[in-house]
């Protein structure tokens, strides 16, 4: 994908088992028969192939997966379907866990969350919807949690408790 | 080393095996034969190379003859190699063949322990005095001889049956074959043509048949069930039960004038449901015997009353509706089992639209139809609107290679084959058809089979494409099927559109082979066939004495493979029936009537089936049936009042083993007092 040729340099030979310890199912025993792929609904608008992707799982090609786990829906269906009984969406799942282990969070997701603590979405309503609720008389944002403060303090207690503003990095901007 | 034998005890010979460097790479087997020198009873002993070997054999009768023992104690690999080897070297040397005991240093001691050389080699003396102790309390015993039956009942009708039937009788030995259905011939009738040479597969089996009716020796019972087996390895009392036909075999000809009146019917088994056939009916013209067969449950006399329209046209008055099963009793010498597989059913557990979508067919349905006797004549049509497909796909690994709990995780071995034969078959019969294979991966690694497949491949409208099919949709109007898949060398999503859909469905256990494995006491492995002793060496084999296995009531496996594994069963069959006598190992359980209390525990616990409670003066007593019995001490372990003793396995010779385990005892022995007595 990146390289025309690969040299080993790239391979992991650790990845397959710290996928294992992550909570990941063990990709060595996929067939490649691409059942994951025809039934994936990322697969079939991206240039993404679930079976594909664990064909470098079982390559131990980490590096390149710190852009790609993402975006994974994880509908499961890939595991419905899985002769081999293997779950990538599970796989993905865990190799998400290393990159935020190895990598810390991608920015998008840390300033999507941020959006969260903010305003209670992940996505704010763009200029047009706002003039649009304007000229109907409505709030700037939808009168669901940012009506509620109180709600909002509590979501950022659950991340403060748990941990997850500390991950995210979100800590240190206070 | 003095002699240590002591007046009138008993005079014990110890050989260590190097086993190259098995265990001389871990154990220091020469400390081990020193240290055994200084065990009491112990007169010599001796470390060997490869003891096993013919140099190591004369040493061990040299020893015998010159040291006087009456007993020896081989510390090598494990007795499944070679205990045979060993006792029959003690009974060369004048020795009862009981009296040679085996300590495992090989798979117990240097194999678990390589690296740790000094408490390997504690360990190995510790093992040979327990050894040691054990065969101070050996006794002689002598085996047992019974006579046998030569004859040999063999179970199914498909070519595997067929083929061990006429090669046990060409060998002079009698046949009983019982098949099921209404006729020999097993899946093999069923199919067109068979890979990789492409011969006829009727035309190839039809001759065998035909000789199994004109075989004197063998006879033939279709439309029978074996429904209890009792017995033992030599004589075997088999319970037959022949089911009522309502036709008399004796009577009919096979004139069909029956079947041509008959106004009840119902969809063919034999073409998979596709065609129909009549209530009294033959299942293929080339059946053997070519004796009608009346299905009750379709015929409209059974349902009625009425009718009766075929007793009134055969010519031979051969209709009987009074028939009733009847009961056959043979007793054969050993046992083939042949049951065969049954094709996996894909609708069980919803693939891919089989029985939802008319267009998608299995494999052995095609294969009906495009057989020239088959439903359709020969002709290939889709059950949607009676067209000539022009697009057929087929799809692989239908109900095989599957690690989801609800399938069959084994390769089915002979659907990659199969499926390379219909698209050449297709093509020949339709020159503008073109055939896509969906396939994870092509096993073509039999005889012919690259090279069948190379053919394959090299013909226009044969394409390859190496993906498992996500989903299947079905055109409402056209009833075309359109099959979405990732073309996984391409890393595209690729959606086409067929005519037809073609599942390559693989093999399950055929049915009742559950029931038929505990009714002959043998065991099946874990994706349901029946279990071989051994994969390589004892493949046709089973646990139990005198009855083999072959074809695909073992596992899947293609023609070539099916006969190879008949003949072998039969030559195994054979060669058993061929010494005249089975030997019965000595070491079996025995009653002390006195103690026995009758309770039944050994009875119900005995996976063998050896003890059965009899009525004696003194109550009810267990007996152990010997030639039953395996020796695995189930019933000994368990007797509450310890009236069950297995012989080579005595309470006495156990306990001195484990006494001499003990470290304060072991000490003992060291010091020459011993634990024995």
């Amino acid at each position: 994908m990146e390289d025309s040729v690969l040299t080993g340099q790239e391979h992991d030979p650790d990845f397959v088992s710290q996928i294992i310890r992550y909570g990941g199912h063990d990709v060595q025993t996929c067939l490649q028969c691409g059942n994951c792929t025809g039934v994936c609904p990322v697969s079939l608008k991206t240039p993404y192939k679930t079976r594909n992707l664990i064909k470098l799982c079982q390559y131990g090609y980490k590096k390149i997966f710190f852009s790609i786990p993402w975006i994974c829906a994880g509908c499961h269906r890939c595991y419905e379907h899985c002769p081999a009984d293997i779950d990538p969406a599970e796989v993905f799942v865990a190799i998400r866990h290393i990159q935020v282990r190895e990598r810390g969070v991608p920015r998008w997701i840390r300033d999507n969350v941020g959006l969260i603590l903010r305003n209670g979405f992940g996505a704010v309503p763009s200029d047009d919807i706002r003039r649009y609720r304007e000229r109907q008389g409505l709030e700037p944002l939808p009168n669901t949690l940012p009506g509620y403060r109180t709600a909002l303090e509590e979501l950022a207690t659950i991340f403060r408790r748990t941990g997850f503003d500390r991950i995210l990095g979100l800590e240190e901007k206070k | 080393m003095g002699d240590r034998g002591g007046a009138g005890g008993p005079r014990i010979g110890v050989f260590v095996c190097h086993c190259g460097s098995n265990i001389g790479g871990t154990v220091d087997c020469p400390a081990v034969a020193e240290y055994a020198t200084t065990l009491e009873n112990v007169v010599v002993a001796r470390a060997n190379i490869y003891t096993c070997s013919t140099v190591g054999q004369e040493e061990i009768k040299k020893q015998i003859r010159e040291h006087g023992l009456d007993r020896i104690v081989v510390a090598s690999c494990t007795p499944r190699l070679h205990e045979a080897t060993f006792k029959r070297v003690g009974e060369e040397a004048g020795l009862n063949p009981y009296m040679v005991h085996m300590v495992n240093l090989r798979e117990q001691c240097s194999w678990v322990h390589q690296g740790d050389k000094e408490r390997a080699t504690e360990k190995a003396k510790e093992l040979v005095r327990m050894g040691v102790a054990r065969a101070r309390m050996l006794e002689p015993l002598t085996a047992q001889e019974l006579g046998v039956e030569r004859r040999v009942l063999v179970i199914g009708g498909g070519i595997a049956g067929i083929q061990a039937s006429l090669d046990l009788a060409a060998q002079g030995l009698e046949v009983v074959l019982v098949e099921r259905l209404p006729s020999i011939g097993g899946r093999m009738a069923q199919l067109d043509k068979t890979f990789p040479t492409g011969d006829c597969a009727i035309c190839v089996l039809a001759p065998k048949m035909v000789e199994v009716l004109h075989t004197p020796g063998i006879r033939l019972m279709t439309y029978s069930e074996v429904r209890e087996v009792a017995g033992h390895a030599g004589s075997f009392d088999v319970r037959i039960e022949r089911k009522p036909r309502y036709v008399d075999e004796s009577k009919c000809v096979g004139c069909g004038i029956c079947a041509e009146n008959c106004p009840g019917g119902a969809p063919s088994e034999f073409d998979m449901g596709i065609g129909r056939r009549k209530a009294i009916y033959v299942p293929f013209p080339q059946a053997a015997p070519l004796k009608y067969t009346i299905d009750p449950a379709s015929c409209i006399h059974f349902k009625t009353g009425k009718c009766g329209l075929c007793r009134k046209n055969c010519p031979t008055g051969a209709i009987d509706f009074e028939m009733k099963p009847q009961e056959v009793r043979v007793r054969v010498g050993a046992i083939i089992v042949a049951t065969g597989f049954d094709p996996y059913t894909p609708h069980v557990h919803g693939y891919w639209g089989y029985r939802e979508f008319a267009n998608v067919i299995t494999a052995l349905e095609l294969e009906r139809m495009i057989n020239a006797s088959g439903p359709t004549r020969g002709e290939v049509r889709r059950p949607s609107d009676g067209a000539a497909p022009k697009r057929v796909a087929f799809i692989q690994c239908v109900g095989s290679r599957n690690w989801k709990a609800t399938s069959n995780k084994y390769c089915s071995r002979v659907c990659c084959m199969y499926t390379m034969k219909l698209a050449q078959l297709l093509k020949e019969h339709y020159q503008d058809i073109s055939t896509s294979v969906y396939y994870i991966d092509i096993r073509a690694f039999g005889k012919g089979f690259e090279e069948f497949y190379h053919r394959v491949r090299s013909m226009a409208g044969v394409e390859y494409i190496r993906g498992r099919p996500a989903r299947l949709t079905e055109d409402p109007r056209t009833k075309n099927i359109t099959i979405r898949a990732e073309e996984t060398l391409l890393n595209k999503i690729t959606e086409r559109e067929f005519d037809l859909v073609v599942l390559s469905i693989g093999m399950v256990p055929s049915e009742g082979t559950e029931a038929l494995g505990r009714m002959l006491g043998i065991p099946r492995s874990p994706d349901g066939f029946f279990q071989e002793v051994h994969p390589k060496l004892r493949p046709v084999d089973t646990s139990r004495d005198g009855v083999f296995i072959c074809g695909c009531a073992q596992g899947p496996k293609d023609i070539p493979d099916t006969v190879a594994q008949a003949k072998a069963a039969a030559s195994s069959a054979a060669a058993m029936l061929a010494r005249g006598k089975v030997i019965l190992e000595p070491t079996t359980a025995e009653v002390d009537e006195a103690l026995c209390e009758g309770c039944g525990l050994c009875a119900s616990l005995c996976p063998y089936g050896a003890p059965s409670l009899v009525e004696t003066g003194s109550g009810k007593k267990a007996r152990i049936q010997k030639a039953l019995c395996h020796g695995c001490g189930t019933c000994a372990a368990a007797c509450p009042r310890l009236a069950i003793t297995v012989r080579g396995f005595s309470d006495e010779q156990l306990e001195s083993e484990m006494a001499a385990a003990l470290p304060g005892e072991g000490e003992k022995v060291e010091n020459g007092r011993g634990v024995g007595g």
